[in-house]
């Protein structure tokens, strides 16, 4: 029986938090910004699963991404109010218009 | 119970990773949206392939339910200039970014070349000593799990036995984001409005002198 070893799932979670990374860092959209955090957030998720089923007499690995969840939808509502107040204020949801610190 | 076979890991897989790259890389933020929701139902496929069925279903109502909905709320409302198109960076800053970048990567190479040549030596030299098929098992491939592994009995018992304060915490930490986000995202719109002439002058005289003594 063919099955997936743990390494897989380790190398996919890699791919797609190293996806986040470059785009957090790179694009200008506050939106995809926060959105490439959403994407790292997951895959840390899927990290900590994959151990939980390596090590599979407990439920720490889950439990942890259970609030891992919860701490990334309180941190998209957080941050896309941000956002909105930002698009009140410059008309626009590039983060280098916020720049009323840099005078 | 929990086992698909390979061929939905790589379906899964490739679903959660092109949606990544699409979200990254799309132009338009609706359809960086729409891409991070493929993301998602690819990721909690994976889920099930590793026997978290009830953090599959959480995965899917907080994440494709809430979240993604939020963020096209947030896109509706900001509208067409939710995503520019115009880019004000220099050259040379792009240019100081990339090496950077390019920089960490390499050294973040260089350290997994490292770790994986010292898990190599351990395994060989120590593991294979003890253990007389001298096989180290690289290809971590998994046992069949414990029936109750990441089932809603299992999970509730580790959530409200061990996690207990952890997840009191975090419904106090969605109550305080929800107080913040009230207090980020309302609109300042009725206290702008309040001119002078449009109320009458005795509620203003009573704010501005209770003012100074609160």
């Amino acid at each position: 029986m063919i099955s997936i070893p743990l390494e897989h799932y380790l190398v996919v979670a890699a791919v797609i938090f190293a996806i986040g990374a470059c785009g957090f860092l790179a694009r200008r959209n506050a939106l995809v910004a926060l959105m490439s955090i959403e994407l790292m957030l997951n895959a840390v998720n899927v990290t900590l699963v994959a151990f939980n089923r390596w090590h599979g007499d407990n439920h720490t690995g889950q439990m942890f991404a259970f609030f891992i969840i919860a701490v990334a939808a309180a941190e998209a509502a957080v941050g896309l109010a941000i956002v909105l107040a930002l698009f009140r204020l410059k008309k626009s949801v590039r983060t280098d218009t916020a720049d009323l610190l840099k005078n | 119970m929990s086992y698909l076979g390979p061929a939905s890991f790589y379906i899964c897989s490739l679903l959660a990773v092109s949606g990544a790259l699409g979200t990254v890389l799309s132009r338009n933020a609706i359809r960086s949206a729409m891409c991070l929701l493929a993301t998602i139902v690819g990721i909690a496929g994976l889920y099930v392939a590793l026997s978290a069925q009830l953090l599959a279903a959480v995965q899917l109502i907080v994440y494709a339910g809430a979240v993604v909905v939020l963020f096209v709320f947030v896109i509706m409302m900001i509208g067409p200039s939710g995503s520019p198109t115009r880019d004000n960076r220099t050259f040379k800053t792009r240019a100081a970014g990339a090496g950077l970048f390019a920089a960490a990567t390499l050294v973040a190479l260089g350290l997994v070349w490292k770790a994986a040549a010292l898990l190599n030596l351990f395994d060989m030299s120590t593991l294979a000593k003890k253990t007389l098929k001298g096989a180290p098992s690289f290809p971590h491939v998994f046992d069949p799990p414990r029936p109750d592994l990441g089932s809603v009995e299992g999970l509730g018992r580790a959530l409200f036995g061990e996690g207990m304060v952890a997840f009191e915490l975090s419904g106090l930490l969605l109550l305080v984001a929800i107080v913040g986000v009230m207090a980020i995202a309302r609109t300042r719109q009725p206290a702008s409005t309040k001119e002078p002439g449009a109320l009458p002058l005795a509620p203003t005289d009573a704010s501005s002198t209770e003012e100074p003594t609160s």
